[in-house]
């Protein structure tokens, strides 16, 4: 027999994985609240912002805006952008974690699927079984920080938000003006 | 009823790292993990009880590197190796430093309490520790590929992700380190020689036991 292959080593003991596993949960819980605390009243001030900015958005013209801070998007439960009822998604600095964000449809889709977000509720734990876990269409539009925001909704949700839907497909920012028309995402 | 984590890709639970499940689903990436990682770094080390410990370190050390992360299509595995790779090359320098977090664990080599298994575990942490002092004469990235691609049974790609370099560096790299192996094996060492006879490779095909 192979001692070295791993699927023939012994496994971390039991107790031991526990409680390195309930350690790494707690650490990791502790250090993601302390940050995820700030959001919300972040949240309502740049809605506000937006509100009061993009009135004109709603005029019958879609806008379409390039999504130049791929660093966090975020996905919401309701298509409502006073609303708390979103998950901030991957904070990255490297190359390839781009894709997460980049993805940011899918990667919310995924959250739907797995039931850590439900449409018209706030993220929370769900209640059924994950086979029953509706994914809503999702539409992106550009948050004011030029980040991904994920809404259920389809076309002219993000107008009706007063938000510019996000023109992902390689127009960056100095090839896109503010309000061009662009491909849908 | 709990959020159904395990249909989650390893990419969607990372993604999961700035807000409040950030502990559920960090917890469910070591569940997945944790036993090849424990497997990497007792290859890497010999010893149960330090493998215990640098397991719990790899995704302490993994959360606080959250943000370099990077895939291997969908799995954080290779580059969950390249982190332990990191952190057994600075072992003890490394669980100092998170030596606060580890001494509130249960002891590490606690549970080999049945004998057959306590033996067996004595007899793969000497057969270990042949081969690590046979492949003493190898240079550190020889090492750290072998472990990847012969042991941790990780592809070329994925061994490129675990030690960030290209997959042809992988290539060449593991090729000269079978061949320095093997001629390490033809000279006299008498501690390591007969475990040598056999490459890494034949040893996990089934040679060893």
């Amino acid at each position: 027999m192979s001692y070295f292959h791993p699927q023939r080593m012994p496994e971390l003991p039991a107790r031991r994985r526990k409680a390195a596993r309930q350690q790494l949960e707690q650490l990791v819980a502790q250090s993601a609240n302390s940050r995820a605390r700030r959001h919300p009243a972040v949240v309502v001030a740049a809605a506000a912002i937006v509100v009061l900015s993009t009135g004109a958005a709603t005029a019958g013209v879609v806008a379409y805006e390039a999504v130049s801070d791929r660093t966090q998007a975020r996905c919401f439960a309701v298509d409502n952008i006073t609303s708390h009822d979103f998950t901030l998604i991957a904070q990255a600095s490297k190359p390839l974690t781009f894709e997460v964000v980049r993805n940011a449809r899918s990667t919310c889709r995924a959250l739907f699927r797995i039931g850590v977000l439900r449409p018209g509720h706030a993220p929370g734990r769900p209640d059924r079984k994950p086979s029953h876990y509706r994914v809503p269409p999702l539409v992106v539009c550009v948050w004011s920080d030029q980040t991904a925001a994920v809404f259920p909704g389809g076309k002219g949700t993000c107008a009706r938000l007063g938000l510019s839907a996000a023109a992902w497909r390689q127009l960056g920012p100095r090839r896109l003006r503010p309000g061009t028309a662009a491909p849908i995402p | 009823m709990g959020i159904d984590w395990g249909s989650a890709s390893d990419q969607e639970l990372w993604s999961q790292a700035a807000n409040e499940y950030a502990g559920e689903a960090f917890g469910e990436l070591f569940e997945r993990h944790a036993n090849r990682v424990y497997a990497h770094c007792f290859s890497r080390t010999g010893s149960w009880s330090m493998a215990e410990d640098l397991t719990s370190v790899v995704f302490l050390e993994a959360w606080r590197r959250r943000a370099e992360v990077m895939f291997s299509g969908d799995s954080a595995l290779p580059w969950l190796l390249g982190v332990a790779n990191n952190a057994t090359r600075n072992a003890q320098r490394t669980l100092r430093r998170h030596n606060l977090l580890l001494a509130k664990l249960p002891p590490a080599g606690e549970e080999a309490d049945i004998a057959a298994d306590a033996a067996a575990r004595v007899d793969q942490e000497r057969l270990a520790q042949h081969l690590l002092c046979a492949m003493g004469g190898l240079r550190q990235s020889e090492r750290e590929v072998l472990a990847l691609c012969d042991w941790a049974g990780l592809s070329y790609s994925e061994a490129a992700v675990a030690m960030g370099v290209p997959e042809g560096t992988v290539r060449s790299r593991l090729s000269r380190a079978r061949q320095h192996l093997r001629d390490l094996a033809g000279e006299e060492q008498p501690r390591c020689v007969q475990q040598l006879n056999r490459s890494p490779a034949r040893l996990l095909a089934g040679g060893a036991g």
